[in-house]
């Protein structure tokens, strides 16, 4: 008996080493910046959203790696020249909705990085968010820009975007994309 | 090499193949690929090949686009607005990556997919001014102004479909205001 017991205590010790290692890892990897842990991220060309949560409320907690907030779903972003005299384009999207049932919707965010906030929702007693385009009469104003400002010579300027959604429970929702306009030929 | 330190070995070796083949059954149905994104699964099973050819249909639709129309919210201004009553186009399996909208030749509109395998642009984000023009000018005697549209959609295999069409405008222009002419 005892010549097994020392192997086989070696051999755990072995292996506990080596699972202690690879957690260590893994949290380097989940952890970002600010203390915000990554649960989901998906991308495709330039669009990205994401899930995140403070660090230690999901992993420590041993709940589920499943998160209760949703992705934004902000379907067809927009950007429109309504007068083609004017150097005036307008953004907006078909709508933004996003869930956190059980939890509360605080707030969802929209950011054009080259300005800033340019307009937040705020939650009341809500699980859900829907934003229809109509709450941003006629969208957000920016400049069409040139031909070719935004690499491609058939349109103008690109703007990148990011849509941020918060819930009581902490987690965070983001999208990070751009709409592109068309140009402005004087 | 000693007996206890050969057994350790032994047992680790075995210890750590059982929780490999553990990993690679849990990360199994991980490895699925998700529309949009390219990935080999070496894990999956094979798709079984077809038992008849495989009849050539692309996978996005025509541009649905019903109700291209001009207005003329107030005569007497030349000011003529155009619009659909909605534009929708469907690439599913695939994304949808942008739709745009052109009259006259120049783009005047573009829409960007965002992890949809649909598009839906309502009449509210799709209003352009131009001009009516005056009577006649468009080949009808009654209408003003003719324009041309080029719709387009592309998805993310490449696909891509387009509507043309043309709308005559209400005649319309511009107020002429006669000041009098006043001799001092």
């Amino acid at each position: 008996m005892r010549k097994i017991f020392i192997p086989l205590a070696l051999a755990v010790f072995l292996l506990l080493s080596a699972f202690g290692a690879l957690q260590v890892a893994r949290g380097q990897i989940l952890s970002g910046q600010n203390g915000e842990v990554v649960i989901n991220t998906e991308s495709q060309e330039d669009n990205t959203r994401q899930i995140s949560a403070p660090e230690g409320t999901l992993l420590e907690s041993g709940a589920s790696d499943q998160p209760l907030i949703s992705f934004i779903d902000s379907p067809t972003v927009a950007c429109v020249q309504p007068d083609t005299t004017k150097n005036e384009c307008f953004i907006n999207w078909y709508y933004m909705a996003v869930s956190a049932d059980p939890n509360y919707i605080i707030s969802m965010t929209v950011t054009l990085n080259d300005f800033g906030f340019v307009s937040r929702y705020n939650g009341f007693f809500q699980t859900s968010m829907y934003v229809p385009n109509t709450m941003n009469p006629q969208g957000f104003q920016v400049l069409c820009g040139a031909p070719g400002s935004s690499g491609d010579p058939k349109w103008g300027k690109s703007y990148a975007y990011t849509l941020r959604a918060r819930d009581s429970a902490g987690l965070k929702s983001a999208n990070y994309g751009s709409a592109t306009c068309p140009a402005y030929t004087p | 090499m000693s007996h206890p330190i050969r057994l350790s070995l032994v047992i680790v070796v075995l210890l750590a193949g059982l929780l490999l083949a553990w990993g690679v059954v849990q990360a199994a149905p991980a490895l699925q690929v998700s529309p949009g994104t390219s990935g080999i699964s070496m894990l999956a099973t094979p798709t079984p090949l077809p038992d008849q050819p495989a009849v050539v249909s692309p996978d996005i639709s025509f541009i649905d686009s019903p109700t291209a129309s001009c207005i003329l919210p107030r005569a007497n201004t030349g000011v003529c607005f155009m619009t659909w009553y909605y534009m929708y186009a469907n690439a599913d399996p695939n994304y949808i990556i942008t739709m745009t909208v052109g009259i006259d030749d120049k783009a005047r509109a573009r829409y960007n997919g965002f992890f949809q395998t649909n598009m839906f642009v309502p009449s509210e984000l799709m209003v352009f001014r131009v001009a009516c023009g005056e009577l006649g000018s468009g080949g009808n005697p009654n209408l003003g102004a003719i324009h041309n549209y080029v719709l387009r959609a592309r998805d993310s295999a490449g696909l891509g479909a387009a509507n043309y069409g043309t709308v005559f405008c209400p005649a319309d222009e511009p107020a002429r205001i006669f000041l009098p002419l006043l001799n001092r």
